[in-house]
């Protein structure tokens, strides 16, 4: 749940007033810190809807679950195309596997 | 951050910022992206304005997607095939006036989706929607937000994002717009409506989900955390009726994540079962249908089970094929994508480990029970002049679901259109309202400022939410509650609406949850007057009442409702009847 | 649905005597898109121009495959057949069945290159749209799904993109913009386009890709880069037929999207070929390129996915000959300095006009004002791309 950035490649969508994060977030949850880095303000209230994750342009942001849910260090990454996602899962044994969504019609 | 700049000191500070408009819709989700479309289209020179807390692209329910429409009349069923199965499943009790209207619109709005660009499942060979259950079909709904949302701003809506309601504007017992405040910019908004449209869903977080242990996992719902039935606080407070909100939505979830399950069990025919392996469905309510019970029943079998130490239950993937399994991953990434991670998380082998489920934390949900707002089939209007409802906010029509909840955007705005053409005088507003309501809604906000100290919402929240699942039949009571249980949550929940008045927020995020445990607290209230008045168990999980356990025709076979009088306060709570419309066994789908 | 009609060119038998037609013209017109096919032999020619009129003529064809030479070669002069036909430029698609075909692959693979590329032309046009009222000589943004981050605002090289005031949304400036698609390429949602260089379109092109032989890599050129891969053709230089070039406006284009798109297509790899970052003729079209691709190799990393199935090659490495100025047929008019872009061109104290070669791009913007010809501009290097080439298709 809590959404992980990674600061070096967050570029706060170039300092602009509202990054793409804080424009989407169903929960009003992200927004920029004093860095002007993304940030998420309450870890506990996020749905892991993962709009933020997919919008992200710099791939920046990463969903994880709280470690009540799930063990550590299982991944999912979303790579967004113009009418599909690739979504690429890696579970906490290491197996590796991918997944091609259709997003809308050709 | 810059947050911060915004925030206003004083009353004074407070902008004010005022508009105008036709047609305002309160929610961009599913069913106002729809009400605002049809409305452009039934009067392309109509002013529409939604307000939305959130932003139109991905707010609501379906912020991640949806990877079923469970409405769709497919070839060869009519509109009486789906009252008679919708009845059977709310324990025989629905609006049929509404439920028809429903029904006739429920195709077009899907067609109109997958023109637009929504991905719909076909079959290979007849090119028809595919079956995933008896009125189910497949979509790959990961985008449809978005191209809803494109289709509002191409109709020329006006979108005002970020934009909280807090209350309607009225005037002689009319609806006549709304106010709130923008959550990034801390400006108050006052929108001066002909007709307004409430579709701000239903109601999460009234009870204590089991995985809110404090640890970041607060918002583990199965429903849209951030729905906080806004839209029925609001009618309660202007005095419009509310029906069924007794009738609330306890399902059978995955266990932990609180995830949809229907895409496992209906999409590819899994079997629940105990911790011995047995068939729950088939065993125990062979007589009430098997696994074709009605939804109540299939909701509450994994916590009965639980209860008599048959636990855990789960739905049993061991049998699924390997593409099956790659399949049901795939549309649970269109609906709900960290479920796939959370498998991952526990690198679970479904085909040696199945799904363990469980029951949720019970939400109110017009979209799947028949609670909200008490509505006249004419027009989707409320029993307020000038207020409309549409959407999991709206009640009397449950299964009505996403498909469900477009059909009735459609509906109210139909309505609404025909309300405004019909109007002769011009709009007017009581300024004191503005006033009153500008001194409510900023209020934690300046206490923080001068008392300095204060409740915080989210302390308050986890108060309410404790309070709601020990005595009004929450998922650790697995769902039963009693008279007395009841009045002691009663009791509670007005001392909670009383200490509102210490809430303390320290930026408009804050502020925003201070009201959304306000508007809660309102819901709670009224929900609570419903648990007590039904004094029978009609449905068994969704309403359990131990002092009552068996249902009883005699008295309620019919709607309880209420309304809050917004002078006194005081809530009253009474029946209105049954009317059938479509013949037959109310308890029996066929 | 759009109906295609494929003109397929021998090239006075350039391109047939090394492709099967048979073959090309019976596969293609398989394709749901595409209505006729026809075979002329030259057409540049009067005649081959007729033939096509009267394809383009017929009622059902309303989008037009010219696979000919490059479109840097006669391919330009097919673009204009389309005023002519009153056909808008964006339904017709050039594809280079020669330079990069024909002339640089033996017959059997050149066949089944040019069925894939074929397809990817096809696949283009029949993908392109009318574009109603957009202005035809700027870049596009589609203010339904913007979503006002302003990135294109931050990155337009040629300050074209400006926010209106009254609702926030960037627009373009026709007189200022380049048409250099950097805004497309780096716009996190895909919502800006060129009349002819939309996401939908390029990401169509990428399906036939993924049904070719594998390896399959796709390669996004930019113009100059693309002029290089057409000099290989030009010299007869052989190499493996398993890239499919797709030409760009500037790498700075390329929108990670499309990448994306590849990806999860399950192409091999995406080759994006341009400038080195110093030279860029957009100014700075790479720079942006480099950065984003090496932002997704890293996320590749992460997802088990080896970063180098995306690289970036570039032409002349640090160096690039500058453009030079003949003192003796100089004027000192001041001319070149004054178009000079980059800064380039500075008087000695000696008052002699010269080329400060850091900063010069070899734009080439001195050498057009030059009224004595006193201007020179250096060739590109293509040893660079050839070994490049090599060695992604041999890994």
């Amino acid at each position: 749940m809590p959404p992980k950035i990674n600061l070096t490649k967050c570029d706060g969508c170039k300092a602009e007033e509202e990054p793409l994060c804080e424009q989407v977030c169903p929960g009003d949850l992200m927004t920029l810190n004093e860095d002007g880095k993304a940030m998420c303000r309450d870890a506990g209230d996020c749905w892991d809807c993962m709009c933020c994750t997919k919008i992200c342009p710099q791939g920046a942001i990463e969903t994880r679950l709280p470690y009540q849910l799930g063990y550590y260090p299982a991944k999912l990454i979303p790579r967004v195309g113009t009418n599909k996602i690739m979504w690429t899962c890696v579970d906490i044994n290491g197996k590796v596997e991918r997944f091609v969504v259709k997003t809308r019609n050709d | 951050m810059c947050a911060d700049k915004k925030l206003p000191k004083t009353i004074e500070d407070i902008e004010v910022v005022v508009h105008e408009t036709d047609f305002l819709i309160i929610g961009a989700g599913n069913a106002g992206c729809f009400a605002a479309i049809e409305a452009k289209r039934k009067n392309p020179d109509l002013k529409v304005t939604l307000l939305e807390k959130a932003h139109i692209d991905r707010s609501g329910c379906l912020a991640a997607g949806m990877d079923a429409i469970n409405t769709y009349l497919k070839k060869g069923k009519t509109i009486e095939d789906f009252i008679k199965w919708s009845r059977s499943q709310a324990g025989g009790l629905l609006r049929e006036d509404l439920a028809i209207k429903v029904a006739e619109n429920l195709n077009k709005p899907v067609e109109e989706w997958e023109e637009w660009g929504l991905p719909i499942k076909k079959d290979e060979d007849t090119e028809e929607y595919a079956n995933r259950g008896k009125w189910d079909i497949t979509i790959q709904g990961e985008s449809m937000k978005p191209i809803i949302a494109e289709k509002v701003r191409e109709y020329g809506c006006e979108v005002l994002n970020r934009v909280v309601a807090t209350n309607y504007l009225t005037k002689d017992g009319r609806v006549v717009g709304a106010m709130g405040f923008g959550v990034r910019n801390g400006k108050m908004y006052v929108v001066k409506a002909k007709a307004t449209c409430i579709a701000t869903g239903g109601a999460a977080g009234l009870y204590k989900p089991y995985t809110n242990d404090g640890s970041g996992s607060h918002h583990q719902l199965w429903y849209c955390p951030f729905n906080t039935g806004a839209g029925y606080a609001m009618g309660i407070r202007a005095g419009a009726e509310m029906t069924t909100f007794e009738m609330r939505w306890c399902a059978t979830r995955t266990k932990d994540f609180n995830g949809p399950i229907d895409t496992i069990s209906v999409g590819y025919g899994t079997p629940m079962i105990n911790a011995k392996g047995e068939k729950i469905l088939q065993k125990r309510y062979a007589d009430m249908g098997g696994d074709a019970a009605p939804r109540f029943i299939r909701a509450n079998a994994p916590m009965e089970e639980w209860m008599e130490g048959r636990g855990p239950c789960f739905v049993d993937t061991r049998e699924m094929s390997d593409e099956d399994i790659k399949q049901m991953k795939t549309d649970y990434l269109n609906e709900r994508p960290s479920y796939v991670l959370f498998l991952a998380a526990r690198g679970q082998d479904l085909k040696k480990e199945p799904i363990e489920i469980y029951g949720n934390d019970p939400y109110i949900v017009g979209g799947h029970t028949a609670s909200g707002y008490w509505l006249n089939s004419e027009d989707w209007s409320t029993t307020i002049p000038g207020l409309f409802a549409c959407g999991d906010v709206a009640g009397g029509v449950p299964n009505k679901f996403v498909g469900g909840c477009a059909a009735e955007g459609l509906l109210a705005a139909r309505g609404a259109v025909e309300y405004i053409a019909k109007l002769e005088d011009e709009i007017e507003i009581d300024e004191s309202q503005i006033e009153a309501e500008k001194e409510r809604v900023y209020a934690p906000l300046f206490r923080m400022i001068n008392e300095g100290e204060g409740i915080k919402p989210k302390e308050m929240e986890e108060r309410m939410q404790r309070l709601m699942d020990e005595y009004a039949g929450g998922v650790h009571q697995f769902f039963r509650m009693n008279e007395e249980q009841l009045q002691y949550a009663l009791k509670h929940i007005k001392i909670l609406q009383d200490q509102v008045k210490y809430l303390v927020a320290n930026d408009l995020h804050e502020l925003m949850s201070a009201h959304e445990v306000i508007d809660r607290l309102d819901v709670a209230e009224v929900l609570i007057y419903h648990l007590m008045y039904r004094k029978e168990t009609r449905w068994p999980g969704w309403q359990t009442r131990t002092d009552y356990p068996e249902k009883n025709d005699q008295e309620f076979d019919c709607f309880v409702n209420s309304r809050k009088n917004p002078e006194t306060g005081k809530i009253e709570v009474y029946t209105r009847e049954y009317k059938q419309i479509v013949p037959g066994d109310r308890l029996k789908p066929n | 649905m759009s109906k295609v009609g494929v003109v397929l060119c021998r090239c006075n038998s350039h391109i047939d005597s090394t492709i099967d037609f048979n073959t090309l013209s019976e596969k293609i017109a398989k394709n749901k898109n595409v209505h006729a096919v026809i075979k002329v032999n030259m057409a540049c020619s009067p005649r081959g121009k007729e033939a096509i009129a009267e394809l383009a003529a017929q009622e059902e064809v309303d989008r037009l495959v010219v696979a000919a030479c490059s479109p840097l070669a006669k391919g330009a002069i097919f673009k204009v057949y389309a005023a002519d036909f009153h056909m808008p430029k964006q339904h017709m698609e050039v594809v280079n069945l020669r330079e990069q075909c024909a002339w640089v692959h033996d017959s059997e693979s050149a066949t089944k290159k040019a069925v894939i590329l074929l397809k990817m032309g096809v696949a283009r046009v029949a993908k392109s749209k009318d574009v109603g009222n957009w202005n035809l000589n700027c870049a596009h943004i589609n203010e339904i799904k913007c979503d006002k981050c302003k990135r294109c605002v931050e990155e337009c090289p040629n300050n074209a993109i400006s926010l209106r005031e009254k609702d926030g949304y960037p627009q373009v400036n026709p007189d200022l913009c380049q048409k250099c698609g950097i805004c497309v390429g780096g716009c996190p949602l895909g919502v800006i386009s060129l009349p002819e260089f939309r996401l939908e379109e390029i990401s169509a092109m990428l399906k036939p890709v993924a049904k070719a032989d594998s390896p399959a890599v796709v390669g996004m050129f930019c113009e100059f880069a693309y002029e290089e891969a057409d000099v290989m053709g030009q010299v007869g230089e052989k190499y493996s037929p398993n890239i499919y070039i797709i030409k760009v406006p500037c790498t700075g284009a390329v929108n990670m999207i499309m990448v994306n798109d590849a990806i999860a297509e399950g192409l091999d790899g995406i080759l994006v070929a341009g400038c080195n970052a110093s030279q860029c003729q957009r100014r700075k079209g790479n720079e942006l390129a480099t950065c984003r691709i090496e932002n997704c190799q890293q996320s590749l990393e992460e997802e088990f996915l080896e970063k180098e199935r995306l690289t970036y090659i570039s032409l002349g490495e640090g160096f690039v000959a500058p453009a030079g100025i003949a003192q003796e047929r100089c004027t000192g008019c001041g001319q070149c300095l004054e178009v000079c872009p980059y800064g380039a061109i500075q008087v000695s104290p000696d008052g002699k006009y010269e080329v400060y070669s850091s900063a010069c791009r070899g734009c080439g913007n001195c050498a057009g004002v030059c009224r004595p010809g006193a201007i020179e501009l250096p060739n590109w290097s293509d040893e660079k791309i050839l070994a490049a080439l090599d060695s992604i298709l041999a890994g």
